[in-house]
């Protein structure tokens, strides 16, 4: 019997147990799976494309491939189907850090969907959702994880699926956060798993996705560490929210050999033109969560309150 | 290129506007651009293809400006910037 699971607003049936993801519904058990994740035998796959210089993913006869050493081989398809053949040695969560990562976030490409490096969370007392983007260690978990101490719903984290309809979806239901974050935000370490062997970070289990709905953003905040002294928040242009978005796609690197850059642009513009985006800048030395969680929340309360006068 | 060459855009690129401006994008090389009010002006008179004997004319209309010569030396300038930029081609 495989495993039943619900991610991204899609049910997906796994051959080996995946703890990250939330169960599916029984009502949602009645249906097919709307992905299938298989182990199989994946030794004669070749790129289509073969390359210059070696990479570790691209395009093959069935869709596209990752190739991890020593931890597993993927093969994507159709945006319905993950094949996955694993090393002898590789351990199972080093194998779903890649199978959930970068092999299911190909999936969700190929599925049409526009999939940003990003968070999203729903703060206590309103209904629309916030995400933050920004490079690696500007905080973007860590500014999750503390609103979720206030009572925030994370629709997901690292992974942000936005559909069709503009709506950011539940995703995976862990929260990926560094070690010294945890301890900043007074979080029991103890008996917490990493995300996988060698990687600092730790795996902070979030609620059930069963009982949250897809959300609109009503806005999205640039994380940045910055020389300056106090905490900033600057509104972007159009053309600025759209090179925001565009660097902060999910492995951006992938569009290509998947072929779906081009079906992406006006989805991507599109986000661009409704979602008000801001750069906020914060001090590089000593994270002032507090400080900065205010500063995001001051800017929601603004937007809300223009909704409503207008 | 001179005032009567017919300049057209590059088949490979997908625009669209934002707020007034322009991005576009070459679906061959992957390549994005972003062009500003005027700019985007221009872009969409060369829908059909145009001369920069044409277009010169079109802007000074809409925009009613004195001193045409200006505006010609500008429009040049950013058209050789497009061609160099693989934007637009020239068509004999």
């Amino acid at each position: 019997m495989p495993w039943d699971y619900s991610a991204f607003g899609l049910r997906v049936e796994c051959a080996v147990p995946l703890p990250e993801l939330s169960a599916a519904g029984h009502k949602a058990r009645e249906s097919a799976p709307d992905v299938e994740i298989i182990d199989g035998d994946l030794a004669g796959m070749e790129p289509t494309k073969p390359c210059a210089e070696a990479r570790y993913f691209g395009a093959c006869a069935r869709g596209f491939f990752i190739d991890i050493p020593e931890v597993a081989r993927f093969e994507i398809s159709c945006g319905a189907k993950i094949i996955f053949w694993r090393s002898p040695a590789a351990l199972d969560e080093t194998i779903r850090l890649y199978l959930l990562g970068s092999a299911f976030g190909a999936l969700l490409m190929q599925r049409g969907c526009l999939v940003l490096h990003a968070n999203a969370v729903i703060p206590k007392g309103h209904r629309a959702a916030i995400m933050c983007v920004g490079p690696s260690g500007s905080g973007k978990s860590t500014t999750a994880v503390a609103l979720a101490q206030r009572g925030a719903a994370i629709l997901t984290d690292d992974v942000c699926v936005i559909d069709k309809q503009g709506r950011a979806l539940p995703g995976i239901a862990r929260a990926k956060l560094c070690e010294d974050a945890a301890h900043a935000l007074a979080i029991n370490v103890s008996g917490l798993p990493h995300v996988a062997r060698n990687i600092p970070k730790l795996s902070i289990p979030l609620a059930s996705r069963g009982a949250l709905a897809p959300a609109p953003p009503r806005a999205a905040f640039v994380l940045e560490p910055s020389d300056g002294a106090r905490i900033t928040a600057t509104e972007l242009t159009a053309i600025e929210r759209f090179t925001a978005l565009r660097s902060n796609l999910y492995r951006p690197e992938f569009l290509g050999p998947l072929g779906v850059e081009e079906a992406l642009f006006e989805p991507l513009a599109e986000l661009s033109r409704t979602l008000r985006i801001f750069r906020v800048t914060r001090p590089r030395e000593g994270f002032d969560i507090e400080g900065l969680m205010k500063c995001l929340l001051a800017t929601l309360a603004e937007l809300e309150h223009e909704v409503t006068t207008t | 290129m001179d005032d009567t060459t017919l300049l057209r855009r590059n088949a490979s690129l997908i625009s669209t506007e934002l707020d007034g401006d322009t991005v576009m994008m070459d679906v061959e090389s992957g390549a994005y651009f972003a062009l500003n009010g005027t700019a985007g002006v221009i872009w969409q008179a060369l829908e059909d293809g145009a001369t920069l004997e044409k277009l010169v004319s079109e802007l000074n209309a809409r925009f009613e400006v004195a001193g045409g010569d200006d505006i010609a030396a500008d429009v040049e300038r950013f058209l050789r910037d497009m061609l160099e930029n693989g934007l637009i081609e020239t068509q004999a």
